[in-house]
């Protein structure tokens, strides 16, 4: 009777990744399945390290920056926004507001455009296709715009030390305005395909759940915490940048399942356009950049400056030893420390779950890996 | 590289062109100079005085905490190593300040000092909205205790600090490389690590390439 036959289920370790479309970039996860159920799952990263602190020890303040847009290569200027304010504290160089309002601006407008595409990836990913050619429209309406002002679409190298190197060209506000009109239509439209659509909710509603607390002990930040309803988002914990001149909600959720984590982010899309509004709005004149000395040498001291990326808590903890160039620059990766939760959240689920949860983390392994 | 940088610090102060060219020029250099004295000399650490969590830790750990600072407004715990894990336990769990969030862990190296490693942890309390640092000196040789058991983000983060500064922790569960590959040698953030050093042998091994760039 309990001779072994070849219907006994026996545990099966597979590879997914590191060649694989849905994760995102090259993460390869162990998987243990007992059949279709994963018993346990151990990511390897690493694939695409390529040391950016340690360059970063080589170069000078200003020559660092570049470096930042390609560890998140979809938020790039939220990238540089961090380390561009944590070096401005250092130096305690003021910017102008002008600068300033910009600056938020177009962080903003890379939230969405980040939102857009994981919307875009996480949707083709479960298996809805149009949701992806969607996004993708209005994503290149931003990335246009980013091309305008930065002359990059991609890695922008956004702002300088003390200010922007451009002010905004001819023509832009009128193009911001007009994609920020059109924007809530298009969010209405990407919610008519999902919000309701009974394939979307079967695969995402009780799936990937963690507590509020297990989150708080995983570190987790950004849309996956709020997802489980704490209401942490560093714009307004601690504000930075001139955040705390804007009004916005953060929108926190209540099942913490991945569903909620899809409502949140879109909730984040509207609450970002209405923080561009209020910038072009009220955009001040004047100049664009202050006062910044010929060598950027901060004098001996440290600074932990944190922003509100679209993926979570990004920190750069800059140590300056007195000299030219940073003694050292600790990247704080949120996505490195969110995918750490991977593990305990696709425990019991199916293989295909594991797409929607890594999905649902909203992974760069640019960022993971640095 | 620091050493290069100097000579051109002093140029902005220095008026010794103005000074050559000439005797009729030299009565305009003169307002310049007179505004000298509010130097910009940058922000400086500050000790912190009137603290109330210093000062509630050195009545907790009075051999442990070594010094409270601030440095733009950011505070500063110091303590030794050997109290980490209690002041971190009373710290997550004491109702008056409940850093319950490990913000980030990471490590600096001092080369050349007798306790080279300064490990420095970021903690932060959603109920009171605090971020606060916390930094032990560790030698190489000595075990740095593991935070696993407190948060669990601190796996990931000690398996990092390990890959890149060979800093190994007591008590972690699963302490091996994360991001380079297990078999490499040398730990790359450390300071006696040049950026051009590489693995050669492992590169020679494993990307197929006879010839490694010196």
């Amino acid at each position: 009777m309990d001779e072994p036959t070849i219907l006994d289920a026996q545990e099966l370790e597979i590879n997914m990744g590191p060649q694989h479309p849905a994760t995102h970039g090259v993460l390869r996860i162990k998987l243990k399945l007992d059949g279709e159920r994963v018993l346990d799952a151990d990511c390897v990263i690493g694939y695409l390290h390529r040391g950016v602190e340690k360059i970063s020890e080589n170069r000078t303040y200003t020559k660092c920056l570049p470096y930042y847009d390609r560890t998140d290569y979809i938020a790039a200027v939220s990238n540089a926004l961090g380390y561009v304010l944590g070096v401005e504290k250092l130096m305690e160089i003021e910017v102008p507001e002008r600068a300033v309002y910009i600056r938020v601006m177009m962080t903003e407008f890379n939230r969405i455009a980040s939102h857009l595409l994981w919307l875009a990836t996480h949707a083709l990913d479960i298996g809805a296709l149009t949701v992806f050619l969607y996004c993708f429209r209005e994503r290149e309406e931003i990335l246009k715009l980013f091309e305008n002002l930065f002359g990059a679409r991609l890695t922008t190298h956004a702002f300088r030390i003390g200010g922007l190197w451009m002010d905004l060209p001819p023509g832009f506000q009128e193009a911001a305005r007009r994609f920020i009109d059109d924007f809530p239509v298009k969010v209405d439209e990407y919610e008519q395909l999902l919000t309701n659509n009974r394939i979307w909710i079967d695969r995402t509603k009780g799936i990937g759940v963690i507590s509020g607390d297990e989150a708080i002990d995983f570190g987790l930040s950004g849309p996956p915490l709020r997802g489980s309803g704490v209401p942490y988002d560093v714009r307004r914990a601690r504000p930075y940048g001139g955040y705390d001149q804007f009004e916005f909600d953060v929108p926190v959720g209540e099942n913490c399942d991945t569903y909620d984590r899809y409502l949140i982010r879109l909730e984040e899309m509207r609450q970002s356009r209405r923080i561009i509004q209020q910038t072009l709005d009220r955009l001040p004149g004047g100049p664009i950049r202050g006062k910044v000395p010929r060598i950027i040498k901060p004098a001996v001291g440290e600074y932990y400056s944190a922003i509100e990326g679209p993926r979570g808590e990004l920190g750069y903890y800059i140590v300056s030893d007195g000299s030219a160039v940073p003694f050292r620059v600790r990247i704080r990766p949120p996505t490195f420390i969110n995918l750490q939760a991977l593990k305990r959240m696709v425990k019991g689920h199916l293989v295909a779950d594991v797409i929607a949860i890594i999905g649902t983390l909203d992974v760069v392994l640019g960022e993971i890996d640095r | 590289m620091s050493e290069e940088n100097k000579p051109g610090q002093p140029a902005p102060e220095g008026s010794a062109i103005p000074a050559g060219s000439g005797e009729a020029k030299e009565a305009k250099p003169k307002p310049p100079a007179a505004k000298k004295p509010p130097v910009k000399k940058g922000p400086s650490y500050e000790e912190l005085t009137d603290d109330p969590l210093l000062k509630d830790l050195r009545q907790r750990f009075p051999s442990g905490v070594l010094s409270g600072q601030s440095f733009l407004g950011q505070p500063i715990y110091t303590i030794t190593l050997d109290v980490l894990p209690d002041v971190m336990l009373y710290l997550r769990d004491s109702d008056e300040w409940a850093f319950n969030y490990l913000v980030d862990l990471t490590c600096l190296d001092y080369i050349g000092d007798e306790r080279r490693f300064c490990m420095v942890y970021h903690l932060y309390s959603h109920k009171t909205g605090r971020l606060i640092r916390i930094k032990a000196r560790a030698a190489v040789d000595e075990m740095v205790p593991s935070m696993t058991s407190l948060w669990r983000t601190a796996d990931w983060l000690e398996r990092e600090a390990y890959d890149m500064f060979g800093v190994e922790f007591s008590g972690h569960p699963d302490l091996r490389r994360i991001l380079l590959p297990d078999d490499w040698l040398g730990y790359p953030l450390r300071k006696d690590y040049d950026i051009k050093l590489q693995d050669q042998a492992w590169i020679r091994n494993h990307l197929r390439i006879r010839k490694v760039p010196e």
